[in-house]
Formats: C-alpha cells, structure tokens, sequence
C-alpha cells in the first residue's frame, strides 16, 4: 500500500517536473527556429545558433545586461551592510526608542509598495534624483526594506550570547562584535539575503521604468520590455533575449541554493524532523 | 576611532555626498551641463536610432558648434507625449513629426520657416522634395516643417501563398498586372482563401481587412472622399460613399476573404503576411526590412492599388522635422542648420540606405530605386509620385475616433449590423463629423 | 586581541541607534515621509512638473475617485477577480507540490527546481509566457488542440487567451501557478515541523489519508497557509508587471488592473493627485481586507489549534 503511493509520488513528481521546465524547454526550442518555422508546422529545422547574436546585437543587449548588474550588485552590497547592521541593532543593543522603531520597522514591512510610489516619486525628484541610478539604488543602503532587516534580526536573536560577552570581556566594542563575531557566523543568512536582494534588484521593472528616460541606462528588464514593444514579431529573437536575461538569476540562486533553504527553514527549529 | 582612518573615512563620505547630491542641486539650480546642445527627438524602430545617429553624426563632422543631442523615444505614444510637452514648456528643439498631429500644433508651436525659404540651399532642396511632401508641412499655407521621408501603400503578395492556392485549386493564381481591377482583386482575394485540409477552418486568407486609415486608397479608388477640396466639408456621403463601405464591410462579412479577429490572434499585419496566412496585404515600404531578414526574402511581390471608378491613387504619408517656437537665438539657428543638413544628399542618402522609408527628395529615391535589386522599392518610389496626401486637418483625431467606430461596425461580429448606407448616414450625422465639418451635398 | 585602539577609551554605552541609523534613515525617506506627504498629494490637482503650477482642490479627486470615474472601480474589480482566481490557485499548487516532495530523498533539489520559476518571475518570463499562451504559435493551444480534436470539439473553440476579454485574466493565473515556488517553500518548511508521531498516532486512530490531512496536516500548517493567503492577496492586488506588459487592444482593458490603472493616471495622463486618491482607496481596500481576515481566522486557528492539540 505504501508502495503504491510511494510510486505514485516519484510519479507525480516527474510530471510535474517536466510541466515545469516545459515552458522554458519551449522556449529555447523556439528561439533557435527561423521565425517562419513558428507559424507552419514543418520539418525540424537544424538550430539556429545565430538568432542569438542577432538578438544580443539588435538591441543594445549587452549594455542592459551591464545596466543590470550595476544595480543588482550596488544593491545587494548594500542591502547586505545596511540590513545586518539593523538587524544587529534589534536584535542585540539596547537603545531609546527601539521598541517604537520595532513597530515601525513592523508597519513598513506590511505597508503595500504601489500605495507609496507616487509620493516616493515625488520625493525622489525633490531630490533631483529622477533619470539616475539612485533611487534604484540608495533605498538598498538605506536599511534595503523591513524583509532583509527582520531576517538578520531573526538570525542574530538566536546567536548564543556566550560569543558576545567572551568577546566584551577581551574588550571589543560594539563595531568589532559585528565586524568580527556576528557577521562571520551570519554568512548562510548574507548569501540567503544576498541571494534575493540580487534576485529582487535584476527583476525590478517598475521602479526603472518610472525613474529611467534615456534607454541607453535601461536595465534588462525594461529593455526587454523595449524590444518587445519595438520588435515584438520576432518571436524567437525576443525569446532568445529574454533566455539570455534569465541566466545571471538563476546562477546567482544556484550557487547560494545551499544557504536559501537553510536561511529559510531557520527560525523555530524547523528542520528537526527531517530537516533540509 | 583609529587616527589613520579618519582620511579615508572622510574621503569616502565626501564622495558619497557629492555623488548624492550633486544631482539635487544641479535640479534646483538648473544648471545644465550641455545647455547649448541642441535637443533633438524622434521615435521607431532600432533600425531609425542607428540612421539617426549616422545622419548626426554626419552632421557634426566638420560642423563646428553645438551638439545635437538624440532624444529617442521607442515607446508608443510619441505624439501625446510630444504635444504633453509643448504644453508644458520644455520641448525638444527639434522634433520628427508625422503629418497627422502636425496639423494639430503646427501654428502655434513650430517655427515659421518661410524667411529659410528663402536660402538657395534649401530652396532647391524643397524643390527637389516630392510636392506631396512638401504640402504636408504647410500649415495655413506657410511652411512649418521640413518634410524628411515617407511612405506609401501597395499591395503586398505573397508569392509562396499564390502558389499554394494554385496547388489547391489545380490551376495557377497569376500574379497581378499592373492595370488590375477591382472585381480582378476580389477575384485573386477569393481564390487566395482556403479551407486546405477541410477541418472547416480557413487555412490561408485572401486579404488583411486594413484599418480605414490604410483603406483609403481603395476608398478613393471607389470614387468616394472624405473632405472636399478644401478639407472644410464633408463629402462622405452618396453612392460612392456606400460603395466604398459596401466593398469594406463584403470583404469579411459576404466573401470572407480577411480573418476575423479570433481567427487572426496571436499574429499581427507582419507576421500573418509572412506565414502566407494571409496572401495579400495593404503595406508601406517599412515592410520590406522586415521581409528581407525572414526566409521570405524575395518571396513576394509589389502589385499597385487595383483601379477603380475613382482611379488607383495611393496614399502618402510623410514625416518631418520641425523646428519648436521655444527654441531662440544662437541655438535656433544651429537648429536649422541640422534642418537643412537633413534635407541634404547625403543625409537623404541615409534614409534610402536604411530603406524602411522613402527619402524626401526625389532625386536621391530615384538613384535608390533604379540601383535596387528589389522591384519593389521601384514600384513605392514611382507611386510616390501620384501619391495623394490624406484629408489632414486639425480635427483628425476627432474624425479618426468617428470613422474607426463607423468601420468597427460595419464588419461587426454580432448583429445588429448596420448597411453601408446606414453607416454613412450615422457617421455624416455623428457628433464628431457634424462638430468639425460642414455637412456635404 | 581587541584591545579598544583608542588611547582614550570611552567606554559610552554601546549606540544601538548609530547602528540603525542607515536603516532608520531610509524608513524616515521611504515610507513615512511619503505616506505623510501622500495624504496631502490627494488633494493636490498636479502634473508634477513646476510646484507653482499645483492647484489645491481639497476632496475633489476623492470625490472624482468615488463617484464619477467607473474606471477605477472597475480596475479595482478587475483586480479583486484576479486576485480571487490565482491565490487560492497558488496555493493550491505550492500546497501539492509541498506534500509531493516532502519525502523525497534529495528534497532539496526538488525544491530548487520548483523554485527557480518563481525565482524566474521577472519580465523576461513574462514575455516568454506571452509566447506559450499565442493562440497561433503557442504550446498551449497546440497542446490543447491535440487534446480536444479527437473529442470533436473544432479549434475556434479553443481560448485566446491575452487576445480576448474572458480569457486573458485565467491566463495570469496560469502564469502565476507556474510561480508557485515560493509558497511551496513556506508551506514545506510548516510541514516539515509536523513531528511523525502526530501522524502515526492518527492512523493508529483509524484516520484515512483525507482525515490525517484534515486534522492533523492543516492545524499545524494553519499560519503558514494564513501568511500565504495574506501575502498573496496583497502581492496579487498589487500585480503590475503581467498586466502592463500583457496588453492587447483585443482584451478591452482586461488587464487593466489596479497599479496599472494608478501608474496609467500618474505617469500617462501626469494627473499625480488623482493617482495618489487611487492609492489610498487601495490602501484602505487592503487593510480593511486583511484586517477581516485575520479577525475571521483568530477564532477559527484557534479551534483547530486546541483539536490538534487533544
């Protein structure tokens, strides 16, 4: 009885597998195709590897995917100092009003994005900020959203208090606990962080189509959205663009994997039975 | 703290203030580093960016003075946001318009360019300019833009779909002469659709059912008109009229030769043309890039608009370069110097090269034409010639809300569908049409 | 080893707050002086160009918002039946998928491959899904052709998906279940802190698979599932890249969704003090919505906490 349902499972799994990496699977067989091969069912064709360059060369591609990983990388570097130095702060020091901040930082993380998008504009170009890479990125140094901050917290709560008191003891301040205790133990929570702030920053579309004019600054993901509008009947170039565009994400989630499950099964022992 | 981290501390914040907020005073200040460029905005495809910056950088080769700045706009819209921005103040110096809103904004916001009329230079490139071309840009009877390129329409025809249909009906489609007619196009239109394996869905079309913009021709070649001769009056009504919207609404609805739009999603005027799902198409020039880096190549064919009662006109359509009311001193007449430069050989030698567009001057399309290995651009650049210009006034948009609706309905899916005559009477009776125009006959 | 390197050591007690100050900076920027300066917005009638050109029209827009532009309503609408389709969908989806692979042997990769896609979830898959759903060109309708052929039904009876007015919402949804990655992770790490025992002492109870997940599976993954519900519905009311990037004149506005609709006002029609009444309405939709829920779920998480419990 077991059994069946075991083999059942590996079955279900296997399925839905393959209806998950279908879509992409498609997608890499239409973009190697002449264009007109999509719209008659014919014989296989022999793969068109050059679709790919006319893509990357169309349009200024290589210069989106540069865009991209400026802001994905400033942010990420950011969101990793200003977070775990917030969360440090919640989580281990004692200062005025930081049970009031506690709620704020808890109001902020419900708080819905699109209510505060035109207002932040506004603030944004009170600052002259508007058709730069600083309102993509300065958020991210300054504490980069309640998310990362609550995680580092979280992490930081559960760190044994022996480490820090020895290290009190030896006459460490506060900077050097961070700097050399904390942050090295923290290492599986700043890939996880890491990992999604980068991921987060490559994706972001509404932000760089508000802010961006000049399409040479363009990230990828608003160029993509150019080169569809532009040139949206080459289905298999846009496809081929938006592969390429999907590569540094995946890599970045496949190198930290380790640490994302980890980071995310942290918090209330999870992981006990059966643990990741 | 450690005494010899005290400099680089304070270098390191120091550059972060000025990176953050050297932009906020340059705001408030309005401070601009390249005040004296010259602004220049257009809209299309990559391929225009890559012929607008040749044609730039032709331009300031050997020109000494202030820039040109390109302001490429890709995203649709280009009209709304350039007339958002005459509004508002801070237009472009320059700007790429099409006829259409031209007509809207053209007194009050371009450059009067008669007194630049009168350099030799230019004078003589205006003469060489198509008249249509010219004409576009007078607004009131004074020039306001100078004309840059343009297009018209013909028949596409997709060679691969003629010899489809041939295998299908056991005998050949020909190709269409030169002189065909009316009942000859709805004849090739009904034998060019098809139901190949009997599933009782229609595998190939004959036609694409066009917008009314793209109809005019065919509008025209029915004997029937929009506006009157001085564009005040509305002549849109009487037995051509009728006819015209007759043929347009029998294309889908009697002979079903164009795809409904369920049968047509998921394509667009490209690509249905291109997979030969629909064998013949109203297009324009810009096509042909397009056709030439898909496996279709030299598989089509340019055929003229077919003759009617009214004749087998096409329609013309030109873009142009203006030149902003804000735009003074110094800067206005680095401004008209780009102007002239563009209407020079070797800038119109550009547009040709890039070939989505036919070059203002009809000295350099004729070179183009004779020197291309493809028919086709033979054929838009002689009908270039009679190419008559749309009925463009400053209610365009009114009118073009009125007439897409009064098309719309006329090919309607579901009942109650209006007759021809019907819709005529609505369209001359509507507010729109009754608003801008005198009522005719 | 960490002798304080000032000569001078001052031994002020540790300051917390300059730890928190980039963060506390970025939260004073970000969030309060935007909501505060949004309320004010609301009243504003500005294209936000020139602050001289911003005309005080007090309750105007909400006015307008409330009462003449049937176009938010029906934004909010649109946005409401969206949200209706592709969280309980999502979840449905991240929930089987959870309990398909929480025995597997190598988990954590099965894991990984469904999360990727939500990893994914960027306009770079949304163009590629506009792709598979192309009634012409697409898998999809290829697929579901083949499927539907041999059954007698012809192809005009297949969707348009993004093409027509009914079928482009279920499209996002399906596009969204492909993204259910993320919830499957939540729901994962809750299942996985389900001890055996609770399950062994069921069977031996007599309970059959249907019982043991109802009382002894969903009780202990309740305030997952209530986080999932609660961030789905807000993520999905807030939906703006599918939407914008997915607009076909064919839909007639099917897609046009609340943020869509809010950034169409703002940064189309540059009329930003209407855009920020959108907002609020939004925002009041929002809390009044999650505040109902969470008051309805107390009593009920409640409940089955104690059954779990016996």
């Amino acid at each position: 009885m077991k059994e069946r349902w075991a083999g059942l499972r590996v079955a279900g799994r296997i399925l839905a597998a393959l209806l998950f990496v279908a879509p992409i699977g498609w997608a890499v067989w239409a973009s190697l195709q002449p264009l007109d091969r999509l719209y008659h069912a014919g014989e296989a064709e022999p793969p068109r590897w050059e679709n790919y360059e006319r893509a990357v060369t169309r349009l200024p591609f290589l210069r989106f995917m540069g865009n991209s990983l400026l802001i994905a990388t400033a942010g990420t570097l950011g969101v990793v100092w200003s977070a775990s130095l917030a969360g440090y702060a919640f989580a281990r020091l004692r200062w005025r009003g930081r049970d009031a901040c506690f709620v704020l930082l808890l109001a902020c993380l419900v708080m819905p994005e699109t209510v505060l998008l035109v207002p932040r504009f506004i603030v944004f170009r009170a600052l002259g900020w508007v058709n730069t890479y600083k309102p993509l990125i300065v958020p991210a140094w300054l504490g980069g959203g309640a998310f990362y901050v609550l995680l580092f917290r979280q992490f930081f709560r559960a760190v044994p208090r022996e480490l820090e008191d020895a290290a009190r003891i030896d006459g460490a301040s506060t900077w050097q606990v961070y700097r050399r205790i904390m942050m090295p133990i923290a290492r599986p929570v700043v890939a996880a962080a890491a990992c999604i702030a980068f991921v987060a920053h490559w994706h972001a579309f509404l932000d760089p189509l508000v802010y961006l004019s000049d399409f040479r600054t363009f990230p990828v993901s608003v160029g993509l959205r150019m080169y569809h509008a532009l040139e949206g009947s080459w289905a298999n170039l846009v496809l081929a663009a938006s592969l390429l565009a999907m590569i540094p994400p995946v890599l970045v989630v496949l190198l930290c994997q380790k640490y994302l499950m980890r980071g995310l099964h942290l918090g209330g022992g999870a992981g006990r039975f059966g643990g990741g | 703290m450690n005494r010899g981290a005290v400099l680089p501390a304070a270098v390191a914040v120091l550059a972060a203030a000025y990176w953050l907020f050297a932009d906020t005073v340059r705001f408030w200040t309005g401070a601009g580093a390249e005040a004296a460029a010259i602004r220049f905005s257009f809209w299309g495809g990559f391929d225009d960016l890559r012929m607008w910056e040749r044609i730039i950088a032709g331009f300031e080769r050997g020109r000494a003075g202030p820039r040109v700045r390109p302001e490429f706009l890709p995203i649709s819209g280009y009209a709304t946001k350039m007339q958002q921005q005459l509004a508002a103040g801070g237009a472009p110096d320059v700007m790429l318009y099409q006829d259409e809103p031209f007509a809207v904004v053209a007194s009050q916001a371009f450059v009067d360019l008669s007194p630049a009329e009168r350099d030799p230079e230019l004078a003589a490139a205006l003469a060489d300019c198509y008249d249509s071309a010219v004409t576009s840009f007078r607004a009131a009877g004074v020039l306001r833009g100078a004309p840059f390129s343009g297009g018209n329409l013909l028949v596409y025809c997709n060679r691969r779909a003629f010899e489809r249909a041939g295998r299908f009906h056991g005998r050949p489609v020909t190709l269409p002469a030169d002189d065909w007619t009316l009942d000859e196009f709805i004849a090739r239109c009904r034998a060019l659709t098809f139901d190949e394996d009997g599933d009782g869905e229609i595998d190939q079309f004959g036609f694409l059912q066009p917008s009314w913009v793209y109809y005019q021709p065919l509008l025209w070649a029915h004997g029937a008109e929009l506006l009157d001769a001085g564009r005040s009056g509305w002549r849109f009504v009487g037995p051509a009229a009728e006819a015209a919207l007759e043929f347009y609404q029998r294309l889908r609805i009697d002979w079903r030769v164009t795809p409904a739009p369920a049968e047509f999603a998921g394509q667009n005027a490209d690509t249905a043309f291109l997979a030969g799902r629909v064998a013949m198409c109203l297009n324009g020039p810009w096509l042909l890039p397009f056709l030439r880096e898909t496996r279709l190549r030299d598989g089509f064919f340019v055929a003229p608009i077919p003759r009617g009662p009214g004749g087998r006109d096409t329609r013309a359509t030109w873009d142009g370069l203006c030149i902003a009311r804000t735009c003074t001193g110094p800067r206005r007449d680095r401004a008209l110097e780009f102007v002239k430069y563009c209407l020079t050989p070797d800038a119109q030698r550009v547009v040709a090269e890039h070939e989505r567009a036919i070059p203002a001057r009809r000295s350099v399309a004729d070179v183009w034409a004779a020197a291309a290995p493809q028919p086709a651009v033979r054929r838009f650049c002689g009908a270039m010639q009679t190419a008559r210009l749309q009925p463009i006034t400053p209610c365009w948009s009114a009118m073009d809300r009125a007439l897409k609706r009064t098309f719309a309905d006329v090919i309607a899916d579901v009942p109650p569908r209006p007759t021809a005559a019907q819709a005529a009477r609505d369209l001359a009776a509507s507010p729109e049409i009754a608003g801008c125009f005198v009522p005719g006959r | 080893m960490f002798r304080s390197r000032s000569l001078t050591a001052r031994s002020s007690p540790p300051r917390g707050s300059a730890f928190a100050a980039p963060w506390l900076a970025g939260a004073a920027l970000l969030y309060v002086l935007p909501m505060i300066s949004a309320g004010g917005l609301a009243t504003l009638h500005w294209n936000g160009v020139a602050i001289e050109d911003a005309r005080f029209v007090g309750l105007a827009n909400f006015r307008r918002l409330l009462t003449a532009d049937p176009a938010a309503g029906r934004a909010l609408a649109r946005s409401a039946m969206y949200t209706a389709m592709s969280v309980p969908a999502q979840l449905a989806v991240g929930l089987g998928l959870a309990l398909l692979i929480r025995g597997a042997r190598r988990r954590q990769w099965w894991a990984t491959l469904f999360y990727l896609p939500h990893v994914l979830a960027g306009v770079a898959t949304i163009l590629v899904w506009a792709w598979l759903l192309n009634p012409r060109v697409g898998p999809i309708n290829a697929l579901l052709a083949g499927l539907m052929r041999p059954l007698g039904f012809s192809a005009s009876s297949l969707p348009l998906w993004l093409y027509s007015a009914d079928a482009a919402r279920p499209a996002l949804v399906l596009m969204s279940c492909w993204h259910a990655g993320g919830a499957m992770l939540i729901f994962l790490a809750a299942l996985l802190r389900v001890p055996p025992a609770q399950y062994e002492s069921a069977a031996l109870d007599g309970a059959g698979a249907w019982a043991r997940f109802r009382h002894v599976t969903l009780p202990m993954i309740a305030p997952a599932l209530l986080f999932n519900v609660l961030t789905g519905i807000v993520a999905a009311m807030q939906a703006f890249n599918a939407p914008f990037l997915l607009q076909t004149p064919p839909q007639r506005d099917a897609l046009l969704f609340v943020a869509p609709y809010l950034y169409r006002c703002a940064f189309e029609q540059s009329d930003l003090g209407y855009a920020a009444a959108v907002a609020w309405l939004l925002f009041a939709v929002l809390l009044l919505f999650s505040g109902l829920l969470v008051a309805a779920t107390r009593r009920w998480m409640r409940v089955e906490y104690s059954e779990a419990g016996t």
